[in-house]
């Protein structure tokens, strides 16, 4: 007797479970997974600090300069986009190919920081993520930056050039990407690295609203030339 | 007379081709020097160069030796041309005239394993910089190979100046404040202050026989990493 009660409770729950797992499905939020691979370089002026901005304090000797660059992904690299839903729901299909037609990133960089000779230290700074995604808009996000630590979603890192042109830059297991012809030894300074690493991103319309973004830019390269 | 000298003319032909192959194509050496720890040291400006002020010039060592475990040094084992009497013989006969001819033929000198323990070859570079605050400014470098490989010995010291920027690359990373230590759980100072990382192309290096009857041209290239350690009074 038992045994029977308890085989109806297992079916019950079962059901229950099932029949929750259906409906719920299509209104639940989706993990995305935006990657970012960049088949060009991109390349940024380094330039005096104009006044009225405020200074980072500069050891004696270093000139405090400024770099902002507007890098469209679309433009410098492939993003490919991955779902960890079911892929077997129509809608997730169809929402997918979706973003695999309308989909970009825009990053909008502005640092401060103290240069000497080829080197420059980033002080502060940020980077604004905007972007499309599928029939949805990017909530634009701010990534800050802090070399003396705190709270930091960005990261930067500045390589000088000391002598000769940059080597080209292998990225995943075949693909090299040489640096640009016309870009003069003279002129380069280094290179900038930006990784992105923050709490999912959020889309403001379309079938993505209640959605998680993740977006892995692990090494993005910029180019440092000089201003004159 | 000129059946006789078919064979003769055909080795000639060989050596000679070989010859012009060795000419367009260099044998290719490239070490790598690892990551290594080495301190800027500053120079006094009366016994070196000049720099701008505030900065000062400085100079690292930097010397790594040529391994056999990691190099193919089979190109070094190869072969000189020797002249050796042989006998010429046609439709089993040998030749009336005179039963003896001459033609060159490849010998080696060295085994592959005898030429591996015979490698004492180094790779010296002294890099110079105007340094201040610990960053650097890339002045030049002096390079000096020199010792013996299998049956080549090579000795040769230039220089390279910044505008040479084809056959040197270098950049410099300082390294950031302050790391997490995966470990211990906990963001600590980093030890280095920051590392240069580099790559020299040399072409035609001179390898010579040491019997002095031939030279091999070796394009070389050395790339490594040297990390500045962080001075005492900035650790914490």
């Amino acid at each position: 007797m038992n045994h029977v009660l308890f085989g109806k409770a297992v079916r019950l729950v079962f059901l229950a479970s099932l029949a929750f797992a259906i409906l719920n499905t299509p209104v639940a939020a989706r993990t995305w997974e935006i990657e970012f691979w960049p088949s060009e370089f991109t390349i940024a002026k380094l330039r005096d600090l104009e006044p009225g901005v405020a200074r980072a304090s500069c050891p004696v000797g270093f000139r405090p300069m400024r770099l902002s660059t507007q890098i469209d992904l679309r433009d410098t690299g492939e993003l490919t986009v991955n779902t960890s839903s079911p892929e077997h729901y129509k809608s997730t299909k169809i929402d997918t190919a979706r973003v695999r037609n309308n989909l970009n990133l825009i990053l909008d960089v502005d640092l401060t920081g103290c240069a000497y000779s080829k080197h420059f230290l980033p002080q502060s700074g940020h980077v604004d993520v905007s972007g499309v995604f599928g029939t949805g808009d990017i909530k634009p996000t701010r990534l800050h930056f802090q070399a003396a630590g705190g709270e930091n979603n960005a990261g930067i890192w500045y390589t000088a050039q000391l002598s000769g042109a940059p080597r080209p830059r292998r990225v995943g297991w075949s693909s090299v990407i040489e640096p640009p012809a016309q870009l003069s030894v003279e002129k380069t300074l280094g290179i900038l690295g930006i990784g992105v690493s923050d709490d999912p991103f959020s889309v403001l319309s379309g079938e993505y609203e209640k959605d998680f973004v993740e977006f892995k830019l692990r090494g993005l390269r910029v180019f440092v030339v000089s201003d004159d | 007379m000129i059946q006789v000298f078919k064979p003769l003319l055909i080795v000639v032909l060989l050596s000679a081709w070989s010859g012009v192959q060795a000419q367009t194509q260099n044998v290719h050496l490239h070490l790598n020097s690892g990551r290594v720890s080495e301190e800027l040291k500053i120079l006094t400006p009366e016994s070196s160069f000049a720099c701008n002020a505030p900065a000062r010039p400085s100079k690292v060592d930097s010397v790594v030796a040529l391994v056999p475990q990691t190099h193919d040094l089979s190109s070094f084992v190869r072969t000189a041309r020797r002249t050796k009497p042989v006998v010429v013989r046609r439709g089993g006969q040998t030749d009336a005239k005179g039963p003896e001819s001459q033609a060159r033929f490849a010998t080696k000198f060295y085994s592959r394993e005898q030429a591996a323990d015979a490698v004492d070859v180094e790779f010296r570079t002294v890099l110079y910089f105007c340094e201040y605050l610990g960053f650097p400014e890339f002045v030049g470098l002096v390079y000096t190979v020199s010792g013996e490989v299998g049956n080549f010995t090579v000795h040769k010291r230039d220089a390279v100046t910044p505008d040479q920027s084809e056959s040197f690359s270098l950049t410099y990373q300082r390294t950031l404040r302050r790391r997490w230590n995966y470990d211990k759980g906990e963001v600590e100072a980093p030890d280095v202050l920051g590392s240069l990382n580099f790559l020299l192309k040399l072409g035609d290096i001179p390898f010579q026989t040491k019997e002095g009857d031939g030279e091999m041209l070796v394009d070389l290239r050395l790339r490594g990493s040297i990390e500045f350690p962080m001075p005492e009074d900035r650790q914490k």
